[in-house]
């Protein structure tokens, strides 16, 4: 037996089952009870809202003898046959297949005929977009004289196709996208009649990723229903969707919130690995910022979210982001979305996007900009004006709640550190590489190009042969090819000055900077991880329950692994063996050892900080 | 044939095992996914299961006649559609109508199969909804393609989507490998092609050894910033890469080589490579780079992808990505406020 997809079972038969379309079906109805309709009409709107069912329903109506406030009976002889498309006077052409001249000259012949056995003629020309010029113009004569008793329903998903002079002899009416409620009410009815069991839940994925089309709804909970076993769960609703789990997707934003761009790669590449949709993603990522936006502005009107569950992790996701990170977050994936539509490569503009979201606040306030194109433009204002709109929204939304802004890094005062004749200064590398990270590394070397254009000559000369090779938020150190060199960088107060200032405009504050040379530079990394192996092996009884105070937060992702970036050695071997955090995935952060060596490290960096 | 299944989608099999079990078959289907990943092969295995004269559980036999005509594709019920040159035109989905429209040869039970979809024109994508709506008779269609967001909105909101992701990498790799491909060639091709059979012949293809080597050299040019980067197109790349599809190689192993260089910027692992055996070089090319020099210079070649696309010459498209690369690398932007 063949199964019967449920958007041809559940069709509407009546205007008031089709969803979301209120306004449309209730003139409809009024013409219909008053008798005045109009000879032609043209059904407008994205694919799946109605348009089709609207049109044969109104043939319905219009012949129907039992007419009830506008709504045919579907039960004489009437309505079933034009039901089941057999009603000679009911007439539906597929104008992507009979485009032509010659056919829409035949309607003309044949409209001039009176109907056969109904009250009134109704062609209905679905998809009209694809009619030819030669058969637009035929079909606007029939138009222009339109013969007595024919009534002409056009319907399109591409108005802007239809010519002027067309759409000025019909009346038009415009399907909106279906709302998520609208969506979610109607699959409720039809789970209910089919008597299938469902988690709601799931509803809401499946009505989400629709994109407000009924038929796209009904084709996902019909796959749904046929992946499980007579229960739609939210785990098959995720699995026909490609959707992300809100863990996940709470995962990614706290790598954007911490500028952690390689635990944004990586988590990434495990959800594409996953066989997620990456179109998918970046809608999913977009309708989460916007909720995010609205639950900050008005986090008693938790309704009106369009896809977020209301949790604890939620709740601190919108109190520590910033609205402005969350506009910014939103325009760059609007670009993404954009881009990625015509590619094979929807991958990479994904690891794109999450390095400039991962870097959003590290280089500048706005991302880049990039190249609009002509073509695409309008979809781009319509996003715009969407954003505007929420942007509107946000303001109507109830002001007092207290507004909560993004968390602050923490004072950037730089420290006073001996910086007399050229030798290195071992304890200041070593207080830097107690809250190294290597965001703050990565940072810094990604302004480093900026930094040296911004030098005079001279200076740029001293730094040309210089790279950065661990940073914490108050210290760097940066290592020399050229002794020589190292040791005039180290001496030139101005130089010093003016790397700090510059810093301090490019990415918001201003590390002191340590020299060394590339020589001495592996010695005295490696004797420091020896150093802290012993320690941090000697502490592994010792637990604490502090959470490192605000200004370690950005360190606790290991300082360890930024020493990585540099050529591996002995010592930083064995401290990968101890600490593998941040190469490590997801799984091995569940790994209790790691967690514990995760703790002990930043018990370390407490301890280091205080003293 | 099952055993391919199984092995390149033994999830998606298992689902459609389940499907069958309960005469659950939708009857419109669009599979999307790179190429190699199963599409056609589901397609006939639930074609077959279709027209099975000894249908277990469900299932397609693979011994029955039906079957292995199916399979063969010998069967009158099962039409198959490709792309006739650069797209399906409307009188192919014509003709297919036409087909269904006369009851099944054999069966009432018809099928057909629409490989690469996304090539149909607007007319013969057009002229195929209504016929997925509401297909006259017992018909079954599976649409195939790679690319699903260059389908109509409406085929896509008509059909089942089921996503087919390729094999993860490092199997790949090891299957390669087993075919006696080196590491470093392996690495590679997986990046460019999800089809084991494809990858192997790739590899002891002569011309795409000398086109790896020309894009390296390009590369290093490019990074010397040295105007040779820019003679080169024309005096080496084009003498190699000589049509549309070998324009887009070049492209995407030059992508490659940045996208390596990002990934070794944000440390990740060696082995997610296209290029471990530059791994070296890239590591000293990224060493004085930011990662939004790098970012850029991906985005640069993406933007030249869709020149190319749309149908750009193609010097002119190298050329112009070989000065912007350069300036792109060698003036750090720093136009802040
Ligand atoms: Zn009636
Ligand atoms: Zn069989």
């Amino acid at each position: 037996m063949s199964y019967q997809a449920l958007y041809r079972v559940w069709r509407p038969q009546r205007f008031d089952e089709i969803a979301g379309q209120q306004a449309i079906t209730q003139t409809l109805k009024n013409a219909l009870i008053q008798g005045k309709t109009s000879h032609a009409y043209l059904f407008t709107g994205p694919r799946g809202t109605g348009k089709t069912s609207a049109a044969k329903i109104f043939a319905k109506a219009i012949n129907c003898p039992n007419l009830k406030d506008g709504e045919p009976c579907n039960t004489c002889e009437t309505c079933r046959a034009i039901t089941k498309g057999q009603l000679n006077d009911v007439i539906e052409i597929d104008a992507a297949s009979n485009n032509g001249v010659e056919e829409i000259r035949d309607i003309r012949d044949k409209a001039k005929y009176a109907p056969t056995v109904a009250d009134y003629k109704v062609y209905i020309i679905d998809e009209v977009h694809m009619l030819s010029t030669g058969a637009f113009n035929a079909l606007l004569k029939t138009l222009e004289e339109p013969p007595q008793n024919v009534i002409f329903i056009l319907a399109t998903t591409e108005p802007h196709k239809i010519p002027l002079t067309i759409i000025s002899r019909t009346q038009r009416f415009d399907f909106k996208r279906i709302s998520l409620q609208a969506i979610i009410a109607r699959m409720t009815y039809i789970l209910e009649q089919e008597e299938i069991r469902f988690e709601p839940e799931s509803l809401q994925i499946v009505a989400r990723a629709a994109e407000g089309g009924m038929r796209d709804a009904l084709s996902i909970l019909d796959q749904a229903i046929s992946y499980g076993e007579d229960t739609v769960t939210v785990e098959n609703a995720l699995s026909v969707t490609g959707s992300l789990t809100q863990e996940k997707l709470i995962d990614y934003f706290s790598a954007i919130l911490h500028h952690d761009t390689e635990k944004g790669l990586s988590l990434l590449q495990e959800i594409l690995a996953e066989g997620k949709d990456a179109a998918r993603f970046v809608e999913d990522m977009i309708l989460f910022s916007r909720d995010l936006l609205v639950y900050q502005q008005a986090p008693a009107k938790s309704e009106i979210l369009e896809t977020a569950r209301v949790d604890e992790t939620f709740t601190a996701m919108s109190q520590e982001i910033s609205n402005t990170a969350l506009y910014e977050t939103i325009k760059i994936l609007n670009e993404t979305q954009r881009e990625m539509k015509l590619t094979n490569h929807a991958d990479v503009y994904l690891e794109v996007a999450t390095v400039k979201l991962t870097q959003m606040q590290a280089n500048t306030a706005s991302p880049l900009p990039t190249e609009e194109k002509a073509a695409d433009s309008q979809k781009v204002q319509q996003l715009e004006s969407e954003l505007q709109a929420l942007k509107q929204q946000l303001q109507t939304l109830s002001v007092q709640q207290s507004q909560t802004t993004a968390a602050r890094p923490a004072k950037r005062a730089p420290k006073k550190a001996a910086n007399g004749a050229f030798k290195p200064n071992v304890s200041a590398i070593y207080k830097v590489l107690g809250v190294a990270t290597k965001q703050n590394l990565l940072q810094l070397r990604d302004v480093w190009p900026d930094l040296l254009d911004m030098l005079s000559v001279t200076q740029r000369a001293v730094m040309k042969a210089s790279t950065p090779v661990a940073a914490s938020p108050e210290g760097l150190i940066v290592s020399f090819d050229y002794d020589i060199l190292c040791q005039k960088a180290a001496s030139d107060e101005n130089l010093v000055q003016a790397i700090g200032s510059y810093l301090n405009r490019l990415i918001g504050y201003a590390p002191q900077m340590i020299t060394v040379t590339a020589e001495q530079w592996p010695m005295i990394r490696s004797d420091y991880l020896k150093h802290h192996k012993e320690e941090i092996q000697s502490r592994t009884k010792a637990e604490s329950t502090d959470h490192p105070k605000e200004a370690q937060k950005t360190a606790s992702s290991s300082n360890a692994s930024q020493l990585e970036s540099a050529e591996p050695d002995a010592g930083w071997e064995s401290l990968n063996q101890l600490i593998p955090v941040d190469e490590a995935g997801e799984e091995q952060k569940e790994d209790p050892i790691v967690t514990e060596a995760v703790q002990l490290f930043g018990k370390e960096i407490v301890e280091v900080q205080n003293d | 044939m099952n055993e391919k299944i199984e092995r390149l989608q033994p999830r998606l099999l298992k689902q459609f095992q389940h499907i069958l079990e309960q005469h659950k078959l939708a009857h419109a289907y669009l599979f999307e996914g790179a190429r190699g990943t199963g599409k056609k092969e589901i397609a006939l295995w639930l074609a077959a299961s279709l027209l099975c004269v000894n249908k277990q559980d469900g299932k397609a036999c693979r011994k029955c006649v039906n079957c292995v005509r199916v399979f063969e594709h010998q069967h009158p019920d099962v039409m198959e559609v490709a792309p006739d040159g650069l797209s399906i035109k409307v009188e192919q989905v014509r003709d297919l109508k036409a087909e269904f429209v006369k009851s099944g040869v054999e069966s009432d039970q018809k099928i057909f199969i629409i490989e690469d979809a996304e090539k149909m024109t607007a007319g013969a994508a057009n002229s195929l909804l209504k016929f997925l709506e509401e297909p006259d008779g017992k018909v079954t269609a599976f649409l195939l393609t790679t690319a699903k967001q260059r389908l109509l909105p409406t085929i896509l909101s008509r059909c089942q989507l089921v996503h087919f992701s390729p094999l993860p990498k490092p199997i790949l790799i090891q299957e390669l490998e087993d075919k006696g491909i080196s590491q470093n060639q392996a690495a590679l091709l997986v990046h460019l092609t999800n089809d084991i059979e494809k990858a192997a012949a790739l590899s002891e293809d002569e011309t795409f050894a000398i086109q790896r080597e020309l894009i390296w050299k390009w590369f290093k040019w490019l990074t010397k910033q040295d105007d040779e980067a820019f003679i080169f197109v024309q005096t080496d790349l084009l003498q190699y890469f000589k049509e549309r599809e070998q324009y887009k190689l070049a492209l995407s192993l030059l992508l490659l080589l940045y996208r390596d260089a990002l990934k070794l910027f944000y440390g990740q692992q060696a082995d997610e490579l296209a290029f471990p055996r530059y791994e070296q070089e890239l590591r000293q090319f990224i060493a004085q780079k930011s990662s939004k020099q790098l970012t850029e210079a991906i985005e640069e070649i993406l933007l030249s992808q869709k020149k190319l696309e749309s149908n750009v010459n193609a010097q002119g498209v190298f050329e112009q990505l070989a000065i912007r690369l350069m300036q792109k690398l060698s003036k750090p932007l720093s136009s802040l406020t």
